[in-house]
């Protein structure tokens, strides 16, 4: 599961470029700091999951690291074990019943639809 | 830390002591690594002094962290709490007119100059670090950068600091004291408001790009070139780094002028240049130089120690013209670094140009200098709580 990411040398050139980060402003949710905890076998679900796998982080690596994959199998690893979140169980068992994640989907749908 | 001293610190200010923060604030950009009790992220001038005077009464050592991007161990827990100043991280005001700016320590570098761009300004010490170092750690270090030679170090553009000591009082240091406090790594005050000096973005670069067989010919055109006082950087990559570029195997030296005092005037082939100067430090990393250093080597005593570099097959980059330079080591060259740093000492040089000392270069430090930062801390910090067992 760890793939590259023992080549991390923590110089958190990463930390720049993370929307996650720049929101929460806490060295545990950058994407060095989940590269030392995937490192050492810690995985915490919050950290795990609030990961929006954008690739910023790989793209400035020096050493080249593809952490969103091993983000990815992380999260594979959590749900192998069931302990992934509560949001995550709800959306996929959304996407299986209705064919969305939202859920059920209402009378009215509107004309027009905005995303990010 | 027991439960009633956890429960203390949550009434101050937002604190975690889980294993996840307790980890990943142990670390820092160097290869050392501590022993974080805790971490606390204050967001006001009030909550740092509360839990600064908190820590005092309780004998508990604190670590005042910006971006987490020390080089040497500074900002790392090491049995201690660490302050992380990130959520301190406005920019207070802005007077163009003056061209100061007064922000918070958890500013972001390239924030400040996204921000102060919209208004043809920058804040010009711009260290390779600059998409995730905080102002506050940059006074701590007295960082510089590829454009130091112009631009100077951090200490060069302050105006004034507002720094709360390890009693939780809250001082304004002003010109001849800030020297106690700028590049002090944070073992005197932690710094919660700083009125930096902005400039003009110069908008006209030239360059010239060099390349010398024979040291004797470098340092003559450095000295030379120094002499132009538009030359705003002169950048070196010695043989060993410019063949694991992927360049020619000979020694390069960049110039840059804030004029049109260069051959190369296309904005875009000195882009290209920099890139590839900027790429020195990630490439080497990848190829497994790790560790950088970055010791200050007096001018006259340069060709001796770049002929030692070479005879121990070291690569090394770095900002020539101010004599700091950044020789790489693999993990397992700890012994020729110690002999690098004999070396530095025996000519007379700096063991550290602008990353400081932290844990890693304390070694290295001489007496007068373990003095001087002992008499210091005397002064500001007599229970040791701030940064304990670093530098000193």
């Amino acid at each position: 599961m760890s793939k590259n990411v023992k080549k991390c040398v923590e110089c958190g050139i990463c930390k720049g470029n993370c929307p996650v980060l720049k929101s929460l402003l806490i060295e545990s949710q950058s994407p060095r700091g989940r590269a030392i905890l995937i490192k050492n076998n810690i995985l915490n679900k919050k950290i795990i999951y609030n990961c929006t796998l954008c690739k910023a982080c790989e793209l400035s690596c020096p050493a080249k690291i593809e952490l969103p994959e091993i983000i990815i199998q992380a999260r594979k690893n959590l749900i192998n074990k069931g302990e992934e979140t509560k949001a995550n169980k709800k959306m996929i068992e959304n996407v299986r019943k209705y064919g969305n994640p939202y859920g059920k989907v209402g009378d009215k749908i509107p004309e027009e639809m905005y995303c990010c | 830390m027991n439960e009633k001293e956890i429960k203390e610190l949550k009434r101050i200010l937002e604190f975690s002591c889980e294993k996840k923060d307790v980890l990943v604030y142990s670390f820092d950009a160097s290869e050392f690594k501590g022993k974080a009790l805790g971490v606390a992220l204050p967001r006001s001038v009030k909550e740092v002094q509360e839990i600064m005077k908190y820590c005092n009464k309780k004998n508990i050592p604190l670590t005042p962290r910006g971006g987490g991007t020390s080089l040497t161990g500074s900002s790392a827990g090491f049995n201690s709490i660490v302050l992380d100043l990130s959520k301190m991280n406005k920019i207070i005001r802005f007077d163009k007119k003056n061209k100061i700016v007064i922000v918070e320590p958890g500013v972001i570098l390239d924030d400040l100059n996204s921000y102060l761009k919209k208004f043809d300004l920058i804040f010009p010490v711009i260290p390779a670090s600059h998409k995730s170092c905080e102002i506050g750690g940059m006074i701590s270090t007295n960082a510089a950068g590829e454009r130091a030679i112009k631009y100077g170090k951090m200490i060069d553009w302050i105006k004034n600091l507002e720094v709360i000591l390890a009693n939780g009082k809250k001082i304004n240091v002003k010109e001849n004291k800030l020297r106690d406090f700028v590049g002090k790594e944070g073992i005197t005050g932690v710094i919660t408001r700083v009125e930096l000096k902005v400039k003009e973005i110069n908008k006209t670069r030239s360059m010239d790009y060099e390349k010398f067989r024979d040291y004797d010919e470098l340092l003559k055109r450095i000295e030379e070139v120094k002499k132009n006082k538009n030359v705003s950087a002169i950048e070196f990559l010695n043989s060993f780094c410019a063949e694991l570029m992927g360049l020619e195997k000979t020694n390069h030296l960049i110039i840059e002028y804030e004029s049109n005092n260069g051959k190369i005037k296309s904005i875009r082939e000195i882009q290209k240049i920099w890139r590839i100067r900027e790429a020195c430090g990630p490439v080497l990393t990848q190829k497994d130089y790790v560790i950088m250093e970055d010791p200050r080597i007096p001018l006259k005593k340069m060709k001796d120690f770049l002929n030692f570099l070479n005879k121990n097959n070291i690569p090394c980059f770095g900002h020539i013209g101010i004599g700091i330079l950044h020789p790489r080591f693999k993990l397992n060259q700890k012994e020729l670094i110690k002999k690098m740093f004999q070396k530095v000492k025996e000519i007379k040089g700096d063991v550290s140009g602008e990353h400081g000392i932290g844990v890693i270069k304390k070694e290295f430090l001489s007496k007068k200098e373990i003095i001087n930062f002992k008499k210091l801390k005397e002064k500001y910090d007599k229970k040791n709580i701030l940064n304990r067992g670093k530098i000193i």
